[in-house]
């Protein structure tokens, strides 16, 4: 089986560990515990179904939202496979930061699967107009719950599938 | 990754069992500090051949260490730059793991190299300083260890070069012995038979003649076998290196000679060295005695210069002597062969084994049917291994 790193970045308290937690234990934790540095979260993405193929390893860095755009020339960062970028829907600024965070990752790290997650998806205000250069970018985006549970294997499953046909 | 613990140490599966007792006592060695995760051998391209410690858990054998420990992902060119006795420190992270521990895991990679493999320890980073002294120790231990037995290589190539030396002198020896003692132990027979000859004829006067010979040739007998005896001492001696001033010398041999009208004259820049000096000495009083001694006109010069040949010193001998016809030249150096103009022969022959000895050269110039003189000329190395 092969490992492969999968970088979570985003602002602070967008749900960043809910939805990793979520993804490997698959449990939601209501009291909010910032991340300090970086958590790192194992989770075998099984082939078949969305990520077709041989079975992969996920290695997933789980980045403290301090960092802001600084984390992408950290070390951190090397060989990371994929970044999946998470706004909280139900907070605008960090959804323009989400969308800011995406272009400079296509910059620094050309060639590797990006995607916006807009987490707190259940919330009851939950923006309904999303900014217009999130909705103008071309970095696909997926409506997420952690609490819910709603696209978050999902979404790990599409930057499988895409990490394997793009052979990151 | 569970916290660091002292562990007995464990081969992570698939490993080839024939080499992991080794390993293993290798991997104990080094658990032995606190503080260490574990160990990882490496192949050369960075996949795991054996794991030990509570890495074992989290590291694959036959996978590439880079897929498996989770922090050290994407460090991949970093960990093939690390050169034996380097380190990284890895960034640090926390591990969360699904019985609900989260060990922060703040590593540091030491690369040693193995034989054929590439060890790396993983240890805390708080630790590393201790972990590092007693890796150095280890490392130190073997080189010490192996720079002991390079010495006893090196002792033993000399003393099997001694020893050819040694077996070649006594092959030498035993050729001198049974060749050139024969004629005079003959010579002494032959002289017994003829005064036996001399008593039964009763010729009494032969008889003197006969014994008078015999006791001349058991003198020359006798006198060989000194000079053989000479020869075979000559550069056993327990030399040490002096300081020596080599015009001093060669002016202190000049003077206790007996020169009769031969002039010496000295030219040439002549320098202190530390070397042999008992060696030296030896050579120089045998080539100058030599000379004097072959000497056949009633007045005669000896020319002695030096000149430093870089690593060399070389000393030329010059004199307007009688000269070596050039198919004499080849043989003068054994024992036992002179011209027979005087001396035991064995001047020449101990010059070339001294110099045999210390490492240094002589030749030979001279060809009356030209010209009269001989030059001689050695070099004689500054520097000497004892």
């Amino acid at each position: 089986m092969t490992a492969r790193k999968i970088m979570l970045l985003g602002e602070i308290g967008v749900g960043k560990s809910s939805i990793a937690r979520r993804l490997v234990f698959d449990r939601f934790e209501g009291d909010y515990k910032p991340t300090i540095g970086v958590d790192v979260y194992s989770y075998d993405v099984e082939p078949g179904g969305a990520a077709a193929g041989d079975s992969v390893k996920f290695v997933i860095w789980d980045t403290d939202g301090n960092f802001g755009e600084a984390i992408l020339s950290h070390v951190y960062m090397k060989e990371a496979a994929a970044a999946l970028i998470v706004g909280d829907v139900t907070r605008r600024s960090t959804l323009q930061r989400m969308v800011e965070m995406g272009n400079r990752f296509m910059e620094a790290m050309p060639g590797r699967y990006c995607a916006f997650l807009l987490n707190k998806s259940d919330l009851d205000n939950a923006a309904t107009e999303l900014p217009p250069e999130l909705v103008k970018s071309p970095i696909p985006m997926l409506r997420t719950s952690a609490k819910t549970g709603e696209n978050v294997k999902d979404a790990f499953l599409k930057a499988a599938d895409a990490i394997r046909r793009r052979g990151i | 990754m569970p916290s660091s613990k002292q562990q007995m140490p464990s081969a992570g599966a698939g490993s080839d069992p024939s080499e992991i007792p080794n390993l293993r006592r290798r991997a104990g060695e080094l658990l032995a500090a606190r503080g260490v995760f574990g160990l990882v051998w490496l192949h050369r391209d960075l996949t795991v051949h054996a794991s030990f410690g509570t890495l074992v858990d989290f590291i694959a054998v036959g996978q590439p260490v880079t897929q498996s420990l989770a922090p050290i992902i994407g460090l991949e060119s970093e960990i093939r730059m690390l050169k034996p006795g380097q380190s990284l420190r890895v960034p640090s992270v926390t591990m969360v793991m699904d019985c609900g521990a989260r060990p922060r895991v703040n590593l540091v990679l030491y690369a040693f190299e193995e034989d054929d493999l590439r060890l790396l320890v993983v240890s805390h980073a708080e630790m590393d300083t201790k972990l590092a002294v007693e890796l150095s120790r280890q490392v130190r231990g073997r080189l010490m260890a192996e720079a002991e037995a390079a010495a006893k290589s090196q002792e033993l190539a000399r003393t099997n070069a001694d020893l050819k030396i040694a077996n070649s002198n006594l092959e030498q020896f035993a050729a001198i012995a049974t060749h050139d003692l024969k004629a005079p132990m003959r010579a002494l027979g032959y002289l017994a038979d003829e005064i036996e000859s001399a008593i039964a004829a009763d010729d009494s006067d032969r008889a003197r003649v006969k014994l008078a010979e015999l006791r001349d040739q058991a003198k020359r007998v006798s006198s060989m076998l000194s000079a053989l005896l000479h020869y075979s001492s000559a550069g056993r001696s327990d030399a040490s290196i002096e300081s020596v001033d080599v015009r001093e010398l060669v002016d202190e041999i000049v003077r206790s000679l007996p020169r009769g009208t031969v002039e010496v004259t000295l030219q040439g820049l002549w320098p202190r060295i530390d070397t042999l000096a008992a060696p030296l000495a030896l050579t120089l009083r045998n080539l100058i005695d030599n000379t004097i001694k072959h000497h056949d006109r009633g007045k005669g010069e000896l020319m002695i210069t030096c000149a430093d040949a870089s690593k060399e010193l070389e000393i030329t001998l010059s004199d307007d002597g009688p000269g070596i016809a050039p198919e004499h030249h080849a043989s003068m150096f054994l024992p036992f062969r002179t011209l027979g103009s005087g001396g035991g022969g064995m001047g020449l022959a101990i010059v070339q084994k001294m110099l045999d000895a210390v490492g240094g050269s002589i030749t030979l110039q001279s060809d009356p049917a030209l010209k009269r003189g001989t030059t001689f000329k050695i070099r004689w190395p500054k520097k000497i291994a004892l």
